[in-house]
């Protein structure tokens, strides 16, 4: 759990926190739990390592590995019972993390479609259906 | 059962957490004039990079006795904050803004070049100087976004 699910979540979240615009609701946050004048600190800190990072790693990378991390848990949550009973709340995840993305595609919802987002979300979801273990049933038995 | 619950909480926790990187620049009741608010959010991450590195050069300068440091401010995020502090003169903030000391051409160039559109220096004893686009009220009011 720690590694396929929270580490993920952390990671992202450290890219979110370092290198993401402080417009964003986090920052909102943040400022309402009266730790942003050492977010800044640390924004100010690590602002100018993101001129040698490339931008799909602060802009896509995150949302990869919240797919990743959503993915695995529900993975870890469903691990030793069959497949198809977990298989609607990976649809979830698969649907959670690129549907918004999708949607900004057809302009359902404001923000700029990146088709690298969508894949490296997609890659995500896949890669943590692979390697995470998961149903050890393929189909039916143990729901 | 407890295990449908348990999937349900988690995504929940998964869609809070994703709420955070909602744009709070991206309401609909943003002003009708204003740019983009994907190319706006570009602009500002570019901005807080810019203030950082500022403040990081002139840490490195002859001027680090100042403790100089600047921050995106403004309700748009498009004014350079400047905090120094010691206590300055209009003169000194003059040179501080036009000379090439720390970068070429001053701040002047320096925050044209990072589209800021405009600079606030606030000193250790609390008065502001303004350049650029930035009203009095503005300046006295500006604290970082």
């Amino acid at each position: 759990m720690t590694i396929h699910v929270a580490l993920p979540v952390m990671v992202g979240a450290a890219i979110y926190v370092s290198w993401r615009s402080p417009t964003l609701l986090l920052f909102r946050w943040f400022r309402v739990a009266e730790v942003w004048p050492l977010i800044q600190e640390w924004r100010q800190t690590v602002a100018a390592m993101s001129d040698s990072l490339p931008e799909w790693f602060i802009y896509s990378i995150p949302d990869a590995l919240w797919v990743y991390a959503l993915a695995a848990a529900m993975n870890l949550i469903w691990e030793g019972h069959a497949r198809r009973a977990a298989t609607p709340w990976l649809i979830c995840a698969v649907v959670a993390g690129c549907g918004g993305e999708v949607l900004q595609r057809f302009g359902g919802i404001p923000g700029t479609y990146d088709a690298r987002d969508l894949l490296l979300s997609g890659c995500a979801w896949l890669l943590a259906l692979v390697i995470v273990p998961a149903g050890q049933i393929p189909y039916g038995g143990n729901t | 059962l407890n295990r449908h619950v348990l999937s349900f909480f988690t995504l929940a926790v998964f869609l809070l957490l994703a709420t955070g990187s909602t744009d709070t620049k991206n309401a609909p009741s943003a002003e009708p004039n204003t740019p983009d608010p994907s190319s706006r959010s570009a602009a500002e991450d570019v901005r807080a990079t810019a203030a950082a590195l500022f403040t990081s050069r002139y840490a490195r300068s002859n001027l680090a006795s100042w403790n100089i440091r600047a921050r995106p401010a403004g309700a748009d995020c498009g004014v350079l904050l400047v905090t120094i502090g010691a206590t300055m003169d209009d003169s000194i903030i003059e040179s501080l803004h036009y000379s090439s000391d720390v970068y070429e051409g001053g701040v002047e160039h320096f925050y044209h070049e990072r589209t800021f559109r405009g600079v606030v220096y606030s000193d250790a004893s609390g008065h502001r100087w303004r350049y650029g686009l930035v009203s009095a009220s503005e300046a006295e009011n500006a604290s970082p976004c």
